[in-house]
C-alpha cells in the first residue's frame, strides 16, 4: 500500500506513542500490584485493586488495542509487511498473545476489586495484589520493544517470494529502491 | 517499524538467492526458547493444581466466581458483612 511520508510519520508517531504508552501503563499497574501484596494497610490494598481495575480497563486496555491495530496499519503502509520479516511476524504474534491474556485477565481483576470494594480488612490482607501477569506481560512487552528497534535479519518464504515476484516485475525499479 | 528494509538486512538470508531462505538462527532458538517455556508453565499449573482465577489470589478466602462476584457486589451485601468465622470457614 502506497501512502505519503507525511501519513507515515504520522502512523509511526502513534504508534510509538500507544506503544511506550503501554509499557508506561503496566508498569504503574505493577506498582498498584506490589502495594496491594506488601502493604499491611487495608485502605491501601482496597484503594490499589480499584485502581488496578480502572487503570486495566481504561488505560492498559486502550493502549493495547490501539498498539496492535497501529502496529498493523505500519505494517501494512510499509515494506516490511505482515508476513515477510520474522520479527515483525513474531512481534505480532507477541502482541496478539499479550492483548489477549490482557482481555482474558481483566475480569478476573474487577472480580477482585469489586471483592476489595466490600472486604473487610482481614478478607483484603489475604486478597494479595496482582503481580505475575503484569511482569509477564511487560517481559513480553520489553520483548517486543527490542525486535522492533533491532530488526533482526531474517526473511520468511513469503517475503522471498513477494520479492521475487516483485524483482521481476519491475527489476529496475527495485533495485533503485533497495540500495542504502 | 519505519526505515525500509534495506539491502543489508536481507542479504545472506536468501534475498537474491535462487532458492526460499532458510529460517534464520535466532528464529529457531526463540521457537525452541518459547516451547521451552509453555511446557514450564504447563507442569507447574499441574503440579500446583492448575486453579487460574480470583480463588489464586485469596489466601485462605474462596473467591465466588466472576459473575457471582458481580451480582454479589451489585446486590448491596458485600461480602465485609460476613462474619469473619464465616469467612475463614470458606
Amino acid at each position: 500500500m502506497t501512502v505519503t511520508p507525511g501519513l507515515r510519520k504520522f502512523a509511526l508517531t502513534a504508534h510509538l506513542t500507544f506503544s511506550v504508552g503501554w509499557i508506561g501503563a503496566v508498569v504503574a499497574y505493577l506498582a498498584l500490584g506490589l502495594s496491594a501484596v506488601t502493604s499491611q494497610d487495608a485502605q491501601t490494598v482496597r484503594a490499589a485493586w480499584i485502581a488496578m481495575e480502572l487503570t486495566g480497563w481504561f488505560v492498559i486496555v486502550p493502549l493495547a488495542v490501539a498498539a496492535l491495530l497501529t502496529g498493523l496499519i505500519m505494517s501494512l503502509i510499509t515494506p516490511w509487511g505482515l508476513f515477510r520479516h520474522y520479527w515483525v511476524l513474531i512481534a505480532l504474534m507477541l502482541t496478539v498473545f499479550a492483548t489477549a491474556i490482557l482481555l482474558l485477565h481483566m475480569p478476573t481483576v474487577s472480580s477482585l476489586a469489586d471483592v476489595a470494594r466490600q472486604a473487610d480488612g482481614a478478607t483484603l490482607q489475604r486478597l494479595g495484589g496482582d503481580l505475575f501477569h503484569p511482569g509477564l506481560g511487560l517481559v513480553v512487552l520489553l520483548l517486543i520493544t527490542v525486535l522492533n528497534v533491532y530488526k533482526p535479519r531474517g526473511m520468511t518464504r513469503y517475503g522471498w517470494r513477494k520479492q521475487q515476484e516483485q524483482r521481476r516485475r519491475t527489476p529496475a525499479t527495485t533495485e533503485r529502491t533497495a540500495q542504502p | 517499524m519505519a526505515d525500509p528494509p534495506r539491502r543489508r538486512e536481507t542479504a545472506g538470508v536468501g534475498a537474491d538467492r535462487a532458492s526460499p531462505p532458510r529460517m534464520p538462527r535466532w528464529v529457531k532458538l526463540s521457537l525452541i526458547l518459547a516451547a521451552a517455556l509453555v511446557l514450564v508453565v504447563l507442569i507447574v499449573m499441574l503440579i500446583v493444581g492448575g486453579g487460574h482465577g480470583p480463588s489464586r489470589h485469596m489466601r485462605g478466602v474462596q473467591a465466588p466466581p466472576i459473575s457471582v462476584t458481580a451480582e454479589f457486589a451489585l446486590s448491596g451485601r458485600g461480602l465485609g458483612s460476613h462474619p469473619s468465622a464465616e469467612v475463614n470457614r470458606r
